[in-house]
């Protein structure tokens, strides 16, 4: 048979596999994970998920199944031109005519010989978005237009191929082709993926609020977070609450920093206190508090997942005491990890060593590392190219590579281990068949042989250039305190997942990362911020926003702090078993540890690093549990609680009233609660003078009293 | 004038009552949205809604359409599932293509001829110099004659000389797979159109003479071969199926179903009754021909199967494919044995051949090489690497002396299998 000999125009040029086709099926769907790209391909034609094994695609079109798929002599008759254009049936559908950009580049490619990947060749090195960001009226529409930058330094607007999605299809909707349509106020941005790259495109629709400027420049501005949280509101016309009183900031900061509530004498002096600089005083106070230790060693037990689940009870213990050490000293947050990660030796001597044991099999161990101290989640990368992130399969395997040779033995005693650095032993990239040198992520790669792999890892985790690290923890902390994170879910740091606020978000990280990332300092600076100290009530203008920090955001305490709470104000100790009386619940060091009331109440089980573990919303059981449960029934009654104490002492019923309220809700009675409870005691004080051999006959009502306050929404939320 | 007015209203009305068009309005959503199992090919539930014709034809359950009657049309309560089972299977139609086709049937479901729903092919020319794939090859049994299947040909070569003998053109598309007959006379060649049909031609292939054409299997065949008696061939198809025909007449003896995917591999043993076939379930089977059903099933291989052979004494079975494993069975035992196994490859297998004496087997493989096996030990003897592409077609001397591999790139060599060396280059 005669061989074609066409020469081809000058100038003119082969479609290239990975720059022109490999996007042309990526956007046409043939490679999506419901169609060619699923694990098993479909209809005996397997596609790499979203094209990002050129090789393998490109042999699968070229020369699987004798050459079926591509004609390289009749073009046109190539199956993979006539399946998708439905000139032969396709259960794909139809993804393209004949007269299409698609079917031209496809067609020409086969007609230039259908080549593969070349050595050498120009790959995207980034794309570009235009406009990044915008601000447009509620009902506009916007043209989204996408640059790829090559690696040669040449570009092309690759809009067409480009695929779009919004992160807030409320605010505004994207089509195939990167059209915008608002839907409404708010903000959204729209995710651009084009070959294997991820951009942003960040589009603001400001409320119909008619807002007096003056709002925001008279509102009270503490330091940078007010002008950069104000900006935002400015900018999208809410205006924010006003400031919360005394007592609702004293709360709030005690429940939020330490996890406890502020003692009647506290409260009281608090209030009293005529000092212009009182918050910030008590915030100082709170930080030297050795409930502060005990709170935040249970955030990070929580985020390290320190169990007797998986660890024996003495290495629970001295993971636990590990953690608790380092916040008693403050120890800046980098200095922290890079312990952890780079931890040899013997786990009766370190704590920290017991993370290894958590973590025995390489994968889990990687995959620890970025979702707890980077908030990503790679797990899709291990069997193909991220789809939505940048993360490759290639990124995956190197980056497990950096703790592949992290050896372990049993120590001397039961539990106890010693971890080690191997000379050998790598992850095999399961396509290649071999191991890739280490590499962590967006890193350099180092030498197969290098002894450093894990010193390589701690430093690149906890480099400040590190987009991930310091942003994970900014938004951990500032979560705590404000309700929510300025990216949620709070431990998605995922590209495709942005900020509420970015500009605040690149403050708060460039602060922590000047202050060596010191904690408190972060803590310091939330806390002395107006944001902070907003009143929960909402205004005509902000009681839709959840996300933009213009009122303090209202939540139900956490298991533990209101447990505490509960057995604080009701001056009882709670028993825990295996542990001293009085172990208050925030003080735990393991999350196995039997509570029903912490349990229903929604303590995370420690079994994966997941914020979503922990259970935030109020529930039935927890509403019947408070009702009606054995938790506070007890409490209720029992000797020596605060009712007991108030009736030894003979309090006045006003006295009485006033500190309950002050130690549950940290503010006096109003008149209104005050003219209703009063005449109640009264009423069977009366009871008790004519029967003076009964038990105090207010002690029912008190206890009714009690159990009304510790039920109540007042009580149980954070304000 | 009350006459005038009376007719500009008329006429508005009725222009308003032609409403959507077929052509322009309701066919493009048919098209993109039902054609994939309603086309002329498919036709499932017999309705084919390439053409105004078709719908109004209807299916099984009757006309799609009754004009003027949107809402007692098939077609629409089916699309709003008010009949089952809801149509787009996989999905919902938009609303607002719903609503175009009700407004169109409401309106009288007026429709043009379109032209039908497979798009006019372009005839499209290479834009660089191309040369087919050479996907089969297979010796004479006198050793002098050498057929390689391209695209719509098998070509004849004379081995000795190198010079071309004949072309046998004429073939639908790729000739896949070609099988001399015990005596040497005819040669069978196969292939056909993916998706479309197999074709197989039986040529008096030294007079250059077709004997027969035959249609058969609905996707490309991609393997075939000749009983021992050179009364019957084999075909194994992409349409999941293997055939037996009767050589003289062409017609179709039996259909062999059991595989659930693609069969790319069909052989004939040396002894009356063996027939193994392997394909992309992963399976390869051992036919009863007497109650045309498997009579064993082999699962061994973890990925598709794309080659299977019976060793010259049919004491053996030897298959590979994807999973880049040489495996062999012994058969002299009740059931099929499997003897040995051997990842010998760092890709796909595409071809295994069995050296006439039997002693050595040969795979081709996508890792760019053909290698040389010891047959009963599976140690390697010969690797004949740098393959510059992929070696799809592979077949031995009858004296076992050389091997030709015909490659994805239309090249063709020769090589001495005692040495490993390539000794001609035929294209």
């Amino acid at each position: 048979m005669a061989a074609f000999v066409v020469l081809a125009p000058l100038g003119a040029q082969a479609p290239s596999f990975v720059n022109d086709v490999q996007p042309v099926l990526t956007k046409a769907g043939c490679n999506q994970g419901a169609c060619h790209g699923a694990q098993a391909g479909k209809a005996g034609f397997l596609l790499s998920l979203r094209g990002f094994d050129h090789k393998a695609d490109w042999q699968a079109l070229t020369r699987e199944a004798l050459g079926r798929r591509v004609n390289r002599l009749e073009p046109a008759r190539s199956l993979m031109l006539l399946k998708p254009t439905l000139a032969l049936p396709h259960k794909g559908g139809r993804r393209f005519g004949v007269d299409s950009e698609e079917y031209r580049i496809l067609a020409d490619w086969i007609a230039y010989g259908a080549p593969g990947p070349l050595d050498g060749e120009k790959r995207v090195e980034r794309i570009e978005v235009a406009p990044e960001e915008v601000t447009l009226t509620a009902d506009a529409t916007q043209q989204v237009k996408v640059t790829a930058v090559y690696t040669d330094g040449s570009k092309r607007d690759v809009t067409r191929w480009a695929k779009f999605t919004s992160t807030n299809s409320g605010t505004a909707t994207v089509d195939d082709m990167g059209l915008v349509k608002m839907q409404g106020p708010g903000e959204a941005a729209i995710t651009v993926w084009y070959a294997s790259k991820v951009v942003f495109a960040r589009l603001a629709a400001p409320y119909d609020n008619a807002i007096s400027s003056d709002v925001f420049s008279s509102a009270p501005r503490n330091n940078y977070i007010d002008d950069l949280v104000l900006e935002k509101l400015k900018a999208l016309r809410i205006a924010p609450s006003g400031d919360a009183t005394d007592g609702e900031f004293l709360r709030r900061a005690y429940l939020d920093t330490i996890g406890m509530l502020p003692t009647p004498d506290e409260v009281e002096a608090f209030l009293a206190d005529t000092a212009a600089d009182k918050r910030a005083k008590v915030i100082e106070a709170l930080l030297d508090r050795k409930e502060f230790v005990d709170y935040w060693t249970y955030q990070w037990s929580d985020l390290l997942l320190v169990s007797s689940r998986k660890l024996p009870d003495q290495a629970m213990w001295s993971f636990h005491r590990w953690i608790r050490e380092r916040v008693e000293k403050n120890t800046a947050w980098d200095v922290f990890v890079r312990e952890i990660l780079t931890a040899t030796g013997d786990s009766r001597l370190n704590g920290s060593l017991n993370y290894y044991q958590l973590h025995k099999n390489t994968i889990e161990l990687a995959e620890n590392v970025t979702q707890a101290f980077m908030g990503l989640r790679l797990t899709c990368a291990r069997c193909h190219n991220h789809p939505l992130e940048k993360w490759t399969q290639d990124d995956y395997y190197q980056f497990a590579n950096l703790v592949a040779r992290v050896g372990q033995k049993d120590g001397e005693e039961r539990g106890d281990v010693v971890i080690y650095d191997n000379p050998y032993g790598d992850i095999e990239h399961p396509r290649l068949g071999r191991p890739l040198p280490p590499k962590p992520l967006d890193g350099v790669a180092l030498a197969m042989d290098d002894a450093g792999r894990r010193e390589a890892l701690a430093q690149w985790v906890t480099a400040p250039e590190n987009p991930y690290f310091a942003r994970a923890i900014v938004n951990k902390v500032w979560a705590n305190f404000m309700g929510r994170g300025l990216v949620d879910p709070v431990d998605d740091m995922r590209t495709a997942n942005p900020a509420s606020n970015e500009k605040l978000m690149q403050a708060l990280v460039d602060d922590l990362i000047a202050q060596g990332f010191d904690l408190k300092q972060l803590m310091r600076r939330i806390l002395n911020s107006a944001a902070y100290q907003r009143s929960s009530k909402p205004n005509e203008t902000n009681s839709d926003d959840e996300i933009y920090y213009s009122r303090y955001i209202v939540r139900r305490m956490p298991a533990e702090v209101a447990l505490d709470a509960i057995t604080q104000v009701a001056r009882v100790r709670t028993h825990f078993e295996g542990l001293p009386e009085g172990t208050r619940a925030i003080e735990l060091p393991d999350t196995q540890v039997r509570s029903y009331f912490l349990d229903v109440f929604g303590r995370p089980p420690r079994i994966n690093v997941d914020s979503a573990e922990r259970e935030h919303a109020p529930t039935i059981k927890q509403a019947l549990h408070v009702i009606n449960g054995s938790t506070l029934n007890r409490m209720l009654s029992e000797d020596g609680n605060v009712i007991d104490m108030y009736l030894r002492l003979g309090l006045s019923n006003a006295k009485i009233l006033d500190h309950l309220y002050l130690s549950a809700l940290a503010r006096y009675p109003d008149a209104r609660e005050k003219g209703a409870l009063l005449p109640a005691l009264e009423q069977a004080q009366r009871q008790a003078a004519r029967d003076p051999l009964e038990r105090d006959p207010r002690q029912k009502p008190l206890e009714d009293l009690l159990w009304a306050m510790l039920t109540g929404k007042e009580f149980l939320f954070n304000h | 004038m009350l006459r005038l007015f009376y007719c500009g209203l008329l006429a508005a009305l009725c222009l308003n009552a032609a409403g959507p068009s077929f052509r322009s309005d309701v066919f493009p959503i048919l098209r993109d949205n039902c054609l994939a199992c309603h086309s002329a090919q498919t036709k499932m539930g017999g309705l084919v809604m390439e053409d105004y014709a078709g719908l109004v034809h209807g299916g099984k359950r009757g006309p799609a359409l009754v004009k003027g009657d949107a809402a007692g049309s098939l077609l629409v309560q089916m699309l709003t599932g008010e009949v089952q089972p809801a149509m787009p299977l996989n999905g919902k139609l938009p609303p607002q293509n719903l609503a175009t086709i009700k407004a169109w049937i409401d309106a009288g479901a007026e429709g043009e001829e379109v032209s039908s729903a497979a798009p006019a092919i372009p005839n499209m020319k290479p834009k660089v110099e191309a040369e087919s794939p050479i996907a089969a090859v297979a010796f004479s049994p006198d050793g002098r004659m050498l057929a390689i299947g391209e695209l719509h040909a098998v070509t004849l070569i004379d081995a000795e000389a190198g010079v071309t003998y004949h072309v046998l053109d004429g073939h639908a598309e790729m000739v896949r797979a070609v099988a001399f007959s015990p005596d040497g006379t005819l040669l069978a060649a196969a292939g056909g159109r993916p998706l479309e049909g197999g074709e197989v031609k039986i040529w008096d292939w030294a007079e250059g003479k077709l004997l027969q054409t035959i249609d058969g299997h609905g996707d490309a065949i991609y393997g075939v071969d000749f009983s021992p008696d050179g009364k019957r061939l084999a075909t194994a198809s992409y349409d999941k199926l293997v055939k037996l025909w009767d050589v003289a007449s062409g017609a179709e003896i039996a259909t062999l179903k059991d595989h659930v995917d693609a069969v790319f591999a069909v052989d004939f043993g040396p002894k009356p009754g063996q027939l193994a076939s392997g394909g992309a379930d992963r399976s390869i089977k051992l036919w009863d021909l007497q109650t045309n059903r498997p009579s064993a099933t082999l699962s061994d291989a973890e990925a598709g199967v794309t080659a299977v052979e019976f060793s010259p004494d049919g004491k053996r079975l030897a298959a590979a494919g994807k999973d880049k494993t040489l495996r062999v069975w012994d058969l002299t035992g009740e059931t099929p044995l499997s003897i040995k196994n051997m990842t010998g490859h760092e890709a796909e297998v595409l071809r295994i051949a069995y050296s006439p004496d039997g002693r050595t087997l040969t795979s081709a493989s996508a890792d760019g090489t053909v290698k040389v096996w010891d047959a009963e030990t599976l140690t390697e003897k010969k690797v004949l690497g740098d393959q510059p592409d992929w070696a799809m077609a592979l077949a031995y001397s009858p004296r076992g002396d050389v091997l030709a591999v015909g490659r994805y790139d239309g090249s063709l060599t020769l090589y001495e299998v005692k040495r490993g060396f390539a000794v001609r280059r035929l294209r």
